[in-house]
């Protein structure tokens, strides 16, 4: 079993880079070129380097990637996720907590068009956070509300790391979308269940808005700021259930209906956002593109040195009973989201954890679900949480273990929720089963 | 979580633009993607008309982004990193840790991009085509992967040379 | 010593291209007293299947089970492995194995960088959700995804719209109506369960426009490496499994199409008169088509056509 010991030293050299402080796409390149070189006897072996680095980033379902980056800059700069969050703090006034429940279900809603955490806790979260704080409710619970709200990017579709996995796991991305509803919808309510019951719960610190009146009349005129979220919803996830487009293509039209809502309609589009809505689409595809490439060509290496088939036979021939091997699994995925970035661990887990699933005969596209809400945990953990870092970058003046307690209780209700689509499988296979 | 971007010099102005320019390049090669396969959807949609030519151009653009972007993102610090340790290591050996990140770097950067030079000039030699109804010569989108990976060691380079002027300055003050 | 084969499927002995794969790699063992040793790298996990000629040529793969057609960009004549219209059966693809025009592309891929040790031929039908596509007459208005680019410029030119998507999204498209018809192998219909959302299928049994050939390849490096005896095992053992692997799809062929028909679907069989008229088809668009992107290997395409008067 060299080949073992040879995967140890690649993960020990690869943890190794990554702590001297090597970005994650380079130290997965090093590792592999390293490792290539090495074990196969010199340079001569890195002739599948260039080909694997150029084929794994030129796919065109990949293009939903920059795609979905793209529409998330465009709606970050026309402002609509504060209209849509002012628009649920008038529908959901008088329920307890309202402003915690209106971060909620307008992240949820933003999620239906957005693929990334980060970007649904930014159109979200800097509005809401003041919002909240303004009406008297706990940094705690304000930043929770939003850090944990915005995770529901990335499980509600479309999502980038659900196109990501379908890519690597070859199983359709529109299946994997719809998987996600569901449990999607389960995350949404617990949350609010959560929210309402603190709410209660702390009375005497009830937020000063509920003094105030808000009659039948503006709510139904804050609706209005719902419509143009619901036509976007319907261009990207509408489009794709009804056999017009391929999710691929549906990231398109969302680019060119979110450029007509935001340029035509809200008239946000000056030059100078145009230019920044360039620079954010650049930075976030090339970050997410390179790692992508950086572990293909890990995963390569990891193959072409027999690395990855050994460790997915052993693992297969060990024979463990099948709730030991999920939680296992789990365990291993929270660990690694305390301190790396999601993307990251998708694309190093997964060339490896799918091979083991199979033989498990577990369904790929329910463990794709079960991948993405390890994830939005991961977005939430402390000390490495993109989103604890957003709404940070929000409210400077809140300590970041403020943030920290005010999501944990976040954590927690993600890990029952992720227990309950382990053992309820149907939850995530349901809908993909039965659509049409 | 990111490297801290190197903020430019005076004399590093014009050069500076060019990074600038080559991230926006990759913004806009974006924009191009959803342009074009949005129309692809309109056209067979409505028009029941096929472009054969819309799913290669957009793997190309694809690899444009990824590989000429990377030095406007490098600059830009958005290169995703896990900086726990280095963050919390005593200066000294931070000093080393940076030093022998920033070797490593430059050691695969340059590796990418003689692999990339000859991934190119294997196209170039063979003038092999791509198998679709487009036949582009493959050289050409190639030579955008090199042009991309010598650019980013040119930019990698400049950075830590700059860096390490900065950190001798401020010791020496 | 140890020989690396990468090939693009799941490692599943019931696949009668692995089941070959399978077999060439013990009786190659067993006749060389365990000198040659196959070690099977599935999935695309080594190497993406569009970039499998390279590897070969370099020799990172040593051998390799993928569609020829892969090579196309780099071999022109490699194009003709996948031109619809000039095969119509299994029969045909089988006679090509020992023929001139052959002997031409394979002296072409030699030189290029592969060889091939064991003849593996595939063939596909079509399924179809809103009527049976059964001639070139059906396809008019129709979102097709065709098999090749010289089936899908035919296509194009009868009017169809052809979509592009990889194979996985295949089954959600046809259930959502993104995609009405597809052509594809027995083998992804099964393995994709196509008959779940399918109503007509047309079957390859008989006749069909899309055969094409899958063979064991050896990279000419690895293969210059071996000693007279080591070649002779190979090349005698992969050709010892042609027969057997061209049974093996025809059963293929049976079976998807029972697997179609016992999922409800109307399942028909394309008669000689249908493959004539999609024959004129391809005879109008798609032979002039390849005549005029690869001028050098018109000659070639002449032949063959001959071959199958
Ligand atoms: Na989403
Ligand atoms: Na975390």
């Amino acid at each position: 079993m060299i080949e073992l010991w040879i995967g140890l030293a690649m993960f020990g050299a690869l943890l190794a880079a990554l702590l001297i402080g090597i970005p994650v796409a380079f130290s997965l390149m090093a590792v592999g070129i390293g490792a290539i070189t090495i074990l196969g006897g010199g340079v001569d072996a890195l002739g599948l380097v260039a080909p694997t680095l150029w084929s794994s980033v030129t796919s065109f379902t990949l293009t939903a990637v920059p795609l979905f980056i793209l529409m998330g800059a465009i709606i970050s700069a026309s402002g609509m996720g504060a209209r849509l969050y002012g628009a649920l703090a008038t529908l959901m006034h008088g329920v307890p907590g309202g402003l915690s429940v209106a971060t909620t279900l307008a992240c949820t809603i933003m999620a239906a068009v957005s693929g990334s955490s980060v970007a649904t806790a930014g159109a979200i979260g800097r509005f809401s956070v003041l919002e909240m704080r303004r009406f008297g409710y706990r940094d705690e619970v304000a930043c929770g509300a939003v850090a944990a709200g915005g995770t529901l990017g990335i499980l509600i579709p479309p999502s980038i790391p659900l196109i990501v996995y379908g890519i690597i796991a070859q199983e359709s991305i529109g299946a994997l979308f719809i998987a996600g509803i569901i449990p999607g919808i389960i995350m949404a309510l617990s949350f609010i269940g959560y929210q309402v019951w603190i709410a209660r719960s702390e009375q005497a610190r009830a937020p000063a808005r509920d003094s105030e009146r808000v009659s039948t009349r503006e709510r139904l005129m804050a609706l209005k700021h719902i419509v143009p979220v619901a036509i976007l919803i319907w261009v990207i996830l509408g489009t794709i259930y009804q056999g017009i487009a391929t999710p691929t293509e549906a990231a398109a039209l969302g680019v060119l209906a979110s450029l007509v809502l935001s340029g035509a309609i809200y008239r946000e589009l000056t030059r100078e956002k145009l230019v920044l809505i360039l620079r954010e689409t650049a930075k976030g595809s090339v970050m997410v593109l390179m790692i992508i490439a950086g572990a293909m060509l890990f995963g390569y290496a990891m193959t072409t040195s027999s690395v990855a088939p050994t460790i997915s036979r052993v693992v297969a021939e060990l024979d463990v009973p099948a709730w030991a091997a999920f939680i296992t699994i789990n365990l291993l995925l929270i660990f690694l989201g305390c301190f790396m970035e999601t993307l990251s661990i998708i694309v190093i887990t997964a060339p490896i954890l799918i091979p083991i699933i199979v033989a498990m005969g577990w369904d790929p596209i329910w463990f794709g679900i079960i991948m993405v809400i390890n994830m939005e945990m991961a977005l939430i953990t402390p000390p490495v949480g993109l989103n604890l870092f957003v709404v940070q970058g929000v409210v400077e003046d809140v300590p970041l273990t403020r943030i920290i307690a005010g999501t944990l209780p976040y954590v927690i209700i993600m890990a029952a929720v992720l227990l309950l689509v382990g053992v309820f499988p149907d939850l995530a296979t349901y809908l993909p089963q039965h659509i049409r | 979580m990111t490297q801290a971007a190197s903020r430019p010099t005076k004399r590093r102005r014009p050069l500076d633009a060019l990074i600038t320019l080559s991230g926006l390049s990759a913004g806009l090669a974006t924009f191009l993607i959803g342009l074009f396969v949005a129309y692809d959807v309109v056209a067979r949609t409505v028009f029941l008309m096929t472009n054969s030519w819309v799913t290669e151009i957009t793997t190309y653009l694809m690899g444009y982004i990824t590989f000429v972007g990377a030095a406007f993102a490098l600059r830009e610090g958005s290169h995703v990193s896990v900086d726990l340790l280095v963050c919390r290591a005593p200066p000294r050996a931070r000093r080393v840790m940076m030093w022998l990140a920033d070797a490593i770097m430059v050691l695969v950067v340059a590796t990418l991009a003689w692999l990339s030079f000859g991934f190119f000039m294997e196209a170039w030699d063979s003038q092999e085509m791509s198998d679709t109804l487009l036949s582009v010569r493959l050289w050409k989108p190639y030579l955008v992967f090199f042009i991309g990976m010598a650019w980013l060691l040119l930019v990698l380079i400049l950075q830590i040379g700059e860096r390490r002027l900065t950190n001798k300055q401020g010791s020496h003050d | 010593i140890t020989l690396k084969l990468a090939h693009q499927w799941p490692q599943a002995e019931s696949d009668y291209v692995i089941a070959t794969a399978i077999k060439f790699a013990q009786e190659v063992e067993k006749k060389s007293n365990g000198d040659i040793k196959i070690q099977f790298f599935p999935a695309e996990s080594l190497v993406k299947a569009s970039n499998t000629h390279t590897a070969l040529k370099n020799g990172t793969v040593d051998l390799s089970i993928y569609p020829y057609i892969y090579a196309a960009g780099a071999i022109p004549e490699m194009n003709l492995v996948l031109m619809p219209g000039i095969w119509k059966s299994h029969d045909d693809v089988f006679r090509f194995r020992n023929t001139e025009p052959w002997k031409k592309i394979e002296a072409k891929a030699e030189a290029y960088g592969f060889k091939t040790l064991c003849w593996i031929q595939i063939s596909g039908g079509v399924a179809s959700t809103g009527k049976p596509i059964d001639s070139d007459a059906d396809v008019a208005g129709e979102k097709v995804r065709a098999a090749g680019k010289y089936m899908s410029y035919a296509l194009q030119q009868a009017k169809a719209s052809t979509v592009s998507m990889p194979s996985s999204e295949n089954y959600n498209a046809m259930q959502m109506g993104l995609l009405d018809a597809v052509w594809t192998s027995s083998s992804s219909f099964g393995a994709y369960r196509l008959y779940e959302v399918s109503k007509y299928y047309v079957s390859p049994e008989k006749y069909s426009i899309y055969y094409t050939i899958d063979p064991i390849a050896i990279s000419m490096k690895t293969w210059k490496k071996l000693t007279p005896e080591q070649q002779q095992i190979l090349a005698e053992v992969g050709k010892s499994l042609e027969e057997s692997a061209l049974e093996g799809a025809r059963k293929e062929d049976s079976r998807v199409a029972a697997l179609f028909a016992s999922h409800g679907v109307k399942v028909s069989q394309m008669s000689l008169e249908s493959w004539n008229k999609w024959h004129a088809l391809f005879e109008q668009h798609a032979f002039p088509k390849f005549k005029k992107d690869n001028p050098s290997s018109a000659d070639l395409l002449d032949e063959m056509l001959a071959l199958y008067k």
